[in-house]
């Protein structure tokens, strides 16, 4: 019972400042006066309800999702490699150090323009997921690593248990703890800057595209329902993968 | 056998031990006593490959199988009881004989994080045994169990471990007098 009203308190907070965001919005709307600078929130919502009813929407969304997607797996699956080499070696450690630097400190403008002459337009909304999410893999990966129990790694050389043992059971838990929180932050990363990145490549069906082109034609209403749409999916995607890791850990 | 020869060890300049030498037996119980800090701890780790001396050496026969009672419990927080007591060894039978022994056959599915002090202890007491080491170095093995549960332990523990070889670092070595061979003192 009482975890119940304490459900109901919970989503009437969420409500009550979800409602105070959008009075703001209305305000701030009926205030400048112009559609074309600031659509008020409930000419949006009617603008993404009749996007949604078309197949191109689906169509739009669902490429854009599987490009991010993709990207963000791969450069999590890199970064993890790499975080594993550089452990494994002194000089992989050092010669990935200043490139993961240089990848984290670069304005993701920067990379999209310069992908802009080296890759295929469909590609660099994958390549731009990769390179936001590989570098805090490869750190989280590492950092998780070198905050191993000490005390348990020399348990486990005292009790010569097998290396892949240690990796499951010792330096397992440890780097998941540190790797978990990284995935989260990285997939809404990779989900910004992938669509960033359709927008200036502006590959066939993407959400990016479709941002470019509202702007092109001050088509404001679409432009913030497409913007809604992007960040209802990550918040979607966050929910689910945090949920996914909370029953990983047990 | 093992054999410590003439050994210097030393942390941040200051040392811990100084020309240390002795002869652990195969089949015999040592207890090493000293104040603390006089580097009881620090010859168990040596002795367990976990440190290197700065000077002199430890003969080790190979192969030897040695385990350690460390300080601190050093359990696996993501496996239960059982396994944690296991560990590689496939030894189930074993494992659950030393928790029933030990009073702690109704936490064998429990995590760690779920034990008392005193039953860590004797987890990571029971983990050590169940190896079936030659050699068991035991540091403060009966600390945080009350007296009846630390005579029962040290009984189990000798009984486990009799005919081999034991190397156990205590503050308190009238409570384990009775199954040493020799009392060493250290510092």
């Amino acid at each position: 019972m009482g975890t119940e009203a304490g459900k109901l308190k919970k989503t009437a907070a969420a409500a009550g400042v979800a409602a105070f965001w959008l009075l703001v919005w209305q305000l701030l709307a009926m205030l400048i006066g112009k559609d074309v600078v600031l659509s008020p929130p409930l000419t949006v919502f009617r603008t993404l309800v009749r996007l949604m009813g078309t197949g191109e929407f689906w169509l739009t969304v669902g490429a854009t999702f599987l490009r991010i997607l993709f990207g963000y797996g791969f450069g999590a699956a890199l970064g993890l490699g790499l975080g594993l080499a550089a452990w494994k070696s002194g000089i992989v450690r050092r010669l990935l150090a200043p490139f993961m630097s240089v990848v984290r400190a670069t304005p993701v403008a920067s990379f999209i323009i310069l992908l802009l002459f080296l890759a295929r337009n469909q590609w660099i909304p994958v390549l731009i997921a990769a390179l936001m999410v590989m570098p805090l893999i490869w750190a989280n990966c590492l950092k998780g690593i070198e905050e191993t129990d000490r005390g348990l790694l020399e348990m486990g050389q005292v009790f010569e248990l097998s290396r892949r043992w240690q990796i499951r059971h010792i330096y397992g838990p440890s780097v998941r703890a540190f790797f978990l929180p990284a995935a989260v932050t990285g997939l809404g990363l990779a989900w910004k800057a992938g669509v960033a990145a359709e927008v200036l490549a502006a590959p066939e069906h993407s959400v990016g595209g479709m941002l470019y082109r509202a702007k092109i034609y001050l088509e404001n209403p679409e432009m913030l329902a497409w913007t809604l749409c992007v960040i209802l999916i990550s918040l979607a995607l966050e929910t689910l993968l945090k949920r996914l890791l909370q029953k990983t850990n047990g | 056998m093992l054999q410590c020869v003439d050994i210097d060890k030393s942390y941040e300049g200051k040392p811990v031990l100084r020309s240390f030498s002795h002869t652990f037996a195969p089949d015999r119980t040592t207890l090493l006593t000293g104040p603390s800090g006089a580097g009881k701890t620090t010859l168990l780790r040596l002795l367990a490959g976990l440190e290197t001396p700065d000077r002199g050496g430890i003969l080790r026969p190979s192969p030897l199988r040695l385990r350690m009672v460390f300080q601190e419990d050093r359990l696996l927080p993501g496996l239960t009881v059982l396994q944690n007591v296991m560990l590689e060894t496939g030894r189930e039978e074993t494992a659950r004989r030393l928790l029933r022994e030990l009073d702690l056959e109704a936490e064998a599915a429990s995590r760690p994080d779920t034990l008392s002090g005193g039953m860590k202890r004797r987890a990571a007491i029971a983990r050590a045994l169940c190896a079936e080491p030659d050699v068991l170095l035991l540091d403060e093995p009966i600390n945080g169990l009350d007296e009846a549960l630390r005579r029962r332990t040290a009984a189990l523990i000798f009984r486990e471990m009799r005919g081999k070889c034991v190397v156990c670092a205590t503050h308190y070595p009238e409570e384990l007098r009775e199954y040493a061979d020799e009392i060493t003192e250290i510092g």
